[in-house]
């Protein structure tokens, strides 16, 4: 766990991928949000986070009310995680590009 | 040949691997964030640790099998060492991961102080009969952080929320925003532009959700495609998908909470004014808001300042910075939040049980008690600083009495509050 403040863009990361590890998956979607209006400009990064966030929601409510089968929930939640990590993955990429 | 560290650190993620693959998946999750070049094996260790987490706290047949995933462990480390170890690239990325830390910290705000406090008092009418007085009220709002407003009722705690939103005006003393005008500059409508005031009571409002917050982001002055990014952002944000096609009377109270926060941020303010939030949230409710709170203030691209007045006190301690414990209009404790009980004289704990008075002083004899009190429905107890949590409970434990409740509240503002009688 990278020490710091909220200024930290690792820090921040690691804060997302603590909530991933304890099953905060909606958490996490939200902290991502926040995470992509701060460190980054490119605004395609936020609409991406806004769909990921939107179907986390969708996630979520499908999980209480037990719409689906714990198989198919756990494919969703499998797609949810790899899509926060991979815009989490290319912000830091891009800013890494852009210093 | 590879260095120390990386191979300390797979020796030991191996080593744990199939004795505590929970603790293993969270080492492979730092290990991959300090040394995975390629980012995709940051994205398969943080799916391992969810997998393992899920399965041990779901419990569930289909996540019996661990051994897979601490099979997986093992590899997946040892593929990102030899990532590490082979690419070339290592310590371009070390470099610009540095200059990546220095160039975010330079979005600190030069000029932290919001709003500054110093030395107020005001007083509603020397003839009334009230003899109402908030006096010698010190404050210093920054951006990032929170300020809770704690005391019992009629201590003044909404007087000095409306005063520091400019709803009313001190009668002595100084009330400045360093970070949002010069001394000259000041004037209520610019203020008015900056701080978002939530009152106790909530006002109606007519039309959908979605309408509103495009409608207050408008009259803000932020328009256009920026104007549907922003009421995008603070929908998902809030948790607010489901409802923002809802009216007024189609939402719960702490929905219509979670829509006035939104209404608020929507545009940005500096800073946050919000007396009573939690007063009619439940407990759920009240730990959602209070949560988002704490995230949205620590944002960096939009730095905001809140401060907010609440009875729950054990739900605001836990988010605040600071506080200010307000008794007869006086600040009785004003500071960090951790400095709480920094100079008590005794240790005060909380316990509900089903003893009566003396009967409790019989099961704690011999601990120097310096006194019990009583509200209806628990006890306070105060005792010399040396008397731990785990000697009071010791003494039920000898009992055989059965505790409901149990808090150590000497760093809470609660042991403040003169609760019940001896």
């Amino acid at each position: 766990m990278v020490e710091g403040s909220n200024y930290n863009i690792f820090y921040r990361r690691d804060k997302i991928h603590q909530l991933i590890a304890s099953n905060e998956i909606r958490q996490a979607t939200l902290l991502l949000l926040d995470f992509a209006r701060d460190f980054s400009r490119d605004k395609n990064f936020e609409t991406e986070a806004l769909i990921v966030c939107s179907n986390s929601a969708e996630y979520e409510k499908e999980k209480r009310q037990r719409i689906q089968e714990l198989a198919e929930l756990n494919r969703l939640k499998k797609i949810i995680i790899q899509t926060v990590c991979d815009i989490l993955n290319e912000i830091i990429n891009s800013q890494r590009e852009a210093a | 040949m590879p260095p120390d560290d990386i191979l300390t650190a797979l020796a030991h993620i191996k080593n744990l691997a199939f004795s505590n693959p929970a603790k293993a998946s969270d080492l492979l999750v730092g290990f991959a964030c300090k040394y995975a070049i390629d980012s995709k094996l940051i994205t398969e260790s943080v799916l391992i640790q969810n997998d393992i987490n899920a399965s041990l706290q779901e419990n569930l047949p289909e996540y019996s099998n661990t051994s897979n995933l601490s099979e997986d462990i093992v590899s997946l480390s040892i593929r990102i060492g030899e990532d590490y170890i082979q690419n070339p690239d290592k310590e371009k990325i070390a470099a610009s991961n540095n200059i990546l830390l220095e160039k975010f910290n330079e979005l600190r705000p030069a000029i932290t102080s919001v709003a500054k406090v110093e030395n107020l008092s005001f007083y509603y009418s020397r003839k009334s009969k009230s003899s109402f007085e908030l006096s010698n009220i010190d404050l210093d709002l920054k951006y990032g952080q929170i300020t809770g407003v704690v005391g019992e009722n009629g201590n003044g705690k909404t007087t000095l929320l409306k005063i520091i939103a400019g709803l009313l005006n001190q009668k002595s003393g100084k009330l400045i925003y360093p970070a949002l005008f010069d001394k000259t500059s000041f004037n209520y409508e610019k203020l008015k532009q900056q701080l978002a005031y939530i009152p106790q009571r909530l006002p109606q409002w007519n039309g959908k959700v979605k309408d509103n917050l495009h409608f207050m982001a408008s009259i803000k002055g932020i328009r256009g495609k920026e104007n549907i990014r922003e009421v995008g952002y603070i929908i998902s944000r809030l948790g607010l998908e489901e409802y923002e096609n809802c009216r007024w009377d189609e939402l719960s109270g702490g929905y219509q909470m979670r829509f006035e926060l939104a209404n608020m941020l929507v545009w940005k303010p500096k800073l946050l004014v919000l007396d009573e939030p939690l007063a009619n949230l439940d407990i759920k409710s009240q730990i959602d808001f209070l949560r988002t709170l704490r995230e949205i203030t620590s944002n960096i691209r939009n730095p905001l300042s809140v401060i907010i007045s609440s009875q729950h006190l054990l739900m605001i301690e836990n988010i605040a910075d600071n506080i200010i414990f307000l008794k007869n209009g006086t600040a009785d404790f004003n500071g960090p939040m951790k400095c709480v009980g920094e100079n008590r004289k005794e240790n005060v704990y909380e316990v509900e049980c089903s003893l009566s008075i003396h009967e409790l002083r019989n099961v704690l004899q011999g601990l120097p008690v310096s006194r019990i009190r009583s509200n209806g429905f628990s006890y306070i107890v105060y005792t010399d600083l040396n008397i731990t949590s785990t000697d009071i409970t010791h003494k039920f434990k000898i009992a055989g009495i059965q505790i409901k409740l149990f808090r150590d509240i000497s760093t809470s503002t609660k042991s403040l509050f003169e609760i019940g009688q001896d």
